[in-house]
């Protein structure tokens, strides 16, 4: 039984989502910023009439983005009921992946990101972290998580 | 149950529905007790819900039902006489069922309780044999046939009694209207379809300039047919968000009546344009505001039957609700004609409660004295009853009111009555902003809240801005008001706001506080569709939602009363609110506005400027033909030409046609636009109200003003209006015009 992902890239880093989730690519990221909203929000965006929140994904998860690059493409997925935008840099292939190269998270794993991310795939030259965009709404939405770095080798 | 719950939630929705329709036909039914046609709807609607009730096991509904019914059946057949102590168990029946319903809803399952007391009353007043049988026939046979009140309800159509009730049960009206039965839509449905359909608009916005340039007829064609049916699909779109205030209003006959027998009062509710449309989220909006208004209204103005006897009015007391659009707004009108306020003793209670000393209550007028009532702790009455007068009320009302952008205005006379005025935007989904620009972003303001703009010279020798120990503030003709920067606010990035242009000034209006946000750019007033922002971002009390601009970017509408409150602003000036805020432009008493402009042969007209809403320019091939009529198209609406020199005696006709561009005055009257062609407009004036008569009347003037010792002609635009729409294409001054059946 093999799931699809989405990959996608935040400077060097690799992670991935479900990529049953995700409803549509999109490039042009003319985004409104929004004062006073929590940090990973990077502001509101106009998708066809609906208005659509866009995370950036470089301040949720951490990782420092390539400034050229930064929040280029935003990956609109349907969480629940409520579509929202992760900003990223670049998006990469589909992938799919089976049961046999899944891994939980390690027991000493961070707490904050815990409920983020749901594991990851042992690919033959690194791990490809896999992102639950459900739980993360979740989450901000009842608490603002104060975000750690996550100490991710490039 | 489970597999049943969407029959289920259908058939709460029907019982519900039901409930509401038997509240009102009772009461209806008490006025007119021998309407044999109201009794056989209820028996109806009583019976479907009890054929309902048993298809879903509940047991308790089906009893009630069936005792009420059996009650009605025995009143329907003439066997028994209708008194109030039946209409009261009745309706105790009507609310027992509602409790029971709501219970349901709850849990899916009947809440339990004992109704043997209450079908037991049902019953015995079904057995007791009515020996005026033959009086009851007379008076129904005494009332008139046309009179009777129209079968409102459809055959309710219910999800069962086709199978459970045997159709020899059900007594079909006798004419049955060849009605389509309307769809029950989700708000979330028609949300998402408002959403493509603004978005259509955008794409349609974009689409417009390529077939301008374009030489392809046909591409321009198919463009001007998408631009038209993008056009109606808006307007449809709009028009399908809206319903009558009668979904609120059917519910305050019994609420009235309630009230009154409470109070031991008489009173009678009148309803005045019941299907005057507004927004389904205003609806909700102003239910519980009209209420409180419809109970102090009742509690405190109605005099008890005894007193007003001795007033010399009739027992009953009368309270009128009247709902109807003007100005794009919707005017809800509560009047009654009780005792009215008594400012003597609003002024006492003031005092009293330490709301303002004795001093300052003295020099206040009667205006002053009723904005007081809207003070939260204020109640006037002694004793605090049940229903009103708990000191939580109108402050409660205003703000609700204010809170959807509306007002609220009492008038008062001693004895007359007192008419509370409720003015209503038509919809929370569109309204009037301003867009401003800060920091680079564009930002949109709620025009209802803003009093003027202000531009201040950039090249004034000192800052325009004075420093209060700290606070900027700004002197705006003698009033000191605080200045909030926007970008300060927003914690915008200050870097591209560029400090040497002008400065824009947005005078705002936060709870009865005025105060100034400076702004970079003010760009124009125009319609913005309002959007929620969204759970994810509800903590922001700065926004009061977003829109999308016609360029489709994301804008964010500024919550002035959120900015104030953030700012603390309201909490540090609120306490002083009680001065009224001077009226800016006072205009003297017994004047008014008029707009000054030349017709051909008649130099000095004068229109009232409250009925004129625009000054446009138009030229003669902008005209198109309607049938006989004239019509403009322009920024997507369909506007009658009147050209005035036909209508009005003393002109020259046909004389603007050597003009290439003329001034066309648009006014908006009973939902039709008009552009009413004059030669020149020259000036706004301020004229005496009182309009001297002409000793014979002239066509199309109403009377004249004098004006710096010049008589200047007024307008009479109904009677314009009336002739235009006559049909009357000959020049005959018609002898009697029914001004109100052509209008309508």
């Amino acid at each position: 039984m093999e799931t699809n992902y989405l990959t996608f890239f935040i400077g060097k880093s690799q992670f991935c989502i479900p990529a049953e989730k995700v409803v549509e690519i999109n490039r042009n990221c003319d985004f409104t910023i929004v004062p006073g909203a929590p940090e990973s929000i990077k502001g509101i965006l106009n998708l066809r009439g609906q208005l659509i929140v866009a995370f950036d994904m470089s301040s949720l998860l951490g990782v420092i983005s390539e400034p050229l690059l930064s929040n280029a493409v935003s990956i609109i997925v349907k969480v629940d009921s409520s579509t929202i935008s992760l900003m990223v840099d670049r998006v990469g292939d589909i992938l799919a992946l089976g049961e046999s190269t899944f891994e939980s998270p390690p027991n000493n794993f961070s707490l904050h990101m815990r409920n983020a991310v749901l594991g990851a795939h042992k690919l033959p030259d690194s791990l490809l972290i896999i992102i639950d965009p459900n739980l993360f709404i979740n989450q901000l939405t009842t608490t603002t998580p104060a975000i750690e770095l996550l100490p991710i080798s490039p | 149950m489970e597999n049943n719950d969407e029959i289920l939630e259908e058939f709460i929705l029907e019982a519900r529905e039901i409930l509401d329709l038997l509240d009102a036909d009772f009461i209806r039914l008490e006025q007119s007790p021998g309407d044999k046609k109201l009794i056989g709807n209820i028996f109806r609607a009583l019976h479907t819900l009890k054929g309902s009730s048993g298809f879903f096991a509940f047991k308790r509904l089906e009893k009630i039902s069936h005792a009420g019914e059996s009650l009605l059946g025995k009143i329907r057949d003439g066997q028994i006489d209708l008194d109030p102590e039946k209409i009261d168990r009745l309706l105790d029946t009507v609310d027992v069922l509602r409790i029971i319903i709501e219970g349901i809803e709850k849990s899916s399952s009947e809440p339990a309780g004992d109704d043997q007391k209450l079908i037991g009353q049902l019953q015995s007043l079904a057995k007791i044999q009515s020996l005026a049988v033959q009086q009851e026939e007379n008076i129904s046979s005494q009332a008139d046939p046309g009179s009777e009140i129209e079968v409102l309800t459809e055959p309710p159509v219910s999800i069962s009694s086709d199978v459970l009730v045997p159709a020899s049960d059900i007594a079909l009206p006798e004419k049955l209207h060849d009605v389509s039965a309307p769809v029950k839509v989700n708000l979330d449905t028609l949300d998402r379809l408002m959403n493509l359909t603004s978005e259509m608009v955008l794409a349609r916005n974009r689409l417009l300039p390529f077939a301008n340039n374009s030489k392809d007829l046909n591409f321009s064609q198919t463009v001007r047919s998408i631009d038209l049916l993008t056009l109606e699909l808006q307007e449809r779109m709009m028009k399908m968000r809206m319903q009558p205030i009668s979904y609120v209003w059917s519910k305050f006959s019994r609420l009235v009546r309630d009230i009154a027998q409470e109070c031991h009062k008489k009173v009678n509710l009148v309803q005045i344009g019941s299907e005057t449309e507004l927004d389904r989220a205003l609806l909700d909006a102003i239910r519980d505001p009209l209420i409180h208004i419809l109970r102090n209204s009742i509690d405190h103005s109605i005099e008890i039957p005894e007193v007003r006897r001795s007033k010399g009015k009739s027992e009953t007391g009368n309270i009128q609700l009247r709902a109807f659009h003007q100005n794009g707004m919707v005017l809800i009108e509560i009047a009654d004609d009780g005792a009215g306020i008594h400012y003597e003793g609003i002024r006492q209670r003031a005092i009293e409660r330490k709301l303002i000393s004795s001093q300052e209550a003295a020099g206040l007028t009667k205006e002053a004295l009723i904005d007081l009532i809207f003070l939260p702790g204020f109640s006037t009455k002694e004793k605090v009853s049940s229903l009103s007068g708990r000191g939580v009320g109108m402050d409660v009302v205003k703000n609700n009111i204010t809170n959807v952008g509306g007002s609220i205005e009492i008038s008062s006379e001693a004895n007359a009555g007192t008419t509370i005025r409720l003015k209503i935007p038509l919809t929370l989904a569109i309204m009037p902003a301003l867009l401003v620009g800060s920091g680079g972003q564009t930002y949109a303001i709620p025009q209802n809240r803003i009093i003027e703009l202000v531009r201040l010279d950039p090249n004034a020798a000192q800052t325009p801005f004075e420093d209060f120990y700290g606070t900027p503030v700004y002197r705006l003709r003698e009033n000191l008001i605080p200045v909030l920067n926007l970008s300060d606010e927003l914690s915008l990035n200050e870097a591209s706001s560029d400090k040497s242009n002008s400065i824009n000034l947005v005078v705002a209006q936060s709870e009865g506080v005025q105060f100034g946000i400076v702004v970079d750019t003010i760009f124009n007033i125009q319609d913005v569709v309002v959007k929620p922002l969204g759970p994810l971002l509800n903590n922001l009390p700065k926004y009061a939602g977003a829109t999308i601009l016609g360029s489709g970017r994301v804008s964010l509408i500024i919550d002035v009363d959120g900015i104030a409150t953030e700012s603390g602003l309201i909490g540090k000036v609120q306490p002083n609110i009680i001065a009224p805020a001077p009226e800016r432009n006072q205009i003297l008493e017994g004047e008014m506005a008029m707009l000054l402009f030349e017709l051909n042969g008649m130099s000095r007209i004068a229109a009232p400027l409250e009925s004129i809403e625009h000054i446009l320019m138009l030229s003669e091939d902008q005209f198109q033909e309607n049938g006989n009529k004239e019509v403009v198209y322009y920024q997507d609406q369909l506007m009658h030409v009147i050209r005035l020199e036909d209508y009005v005696s003393g002109c020259e006709g046909n004389g603007s046609a050597s003009q290439a561009v003329f001034p066309a005055l648009t006014c908006h009257i009973n939902h039709k636009t008009y552009a009413l062609i004059v030669k020149q407009v020259y000036d706004i004036i301020q004229v005496p109200t009182k309009k001297h008569e002409l000793s014979s009347p002239q066509r199309g003037i109403e009377g004249c003003v004098i004006y710096k010792d010049e008589v200047i002609n007024v307008l009479d635009l109904e009677e314009v209006l009336a002739m235009h729409n006559a049909h009357d294409s000959s020049t005959v001054y018609p002898r009697v015009i029914d001004i109100q059946g052509v209008l309508d």
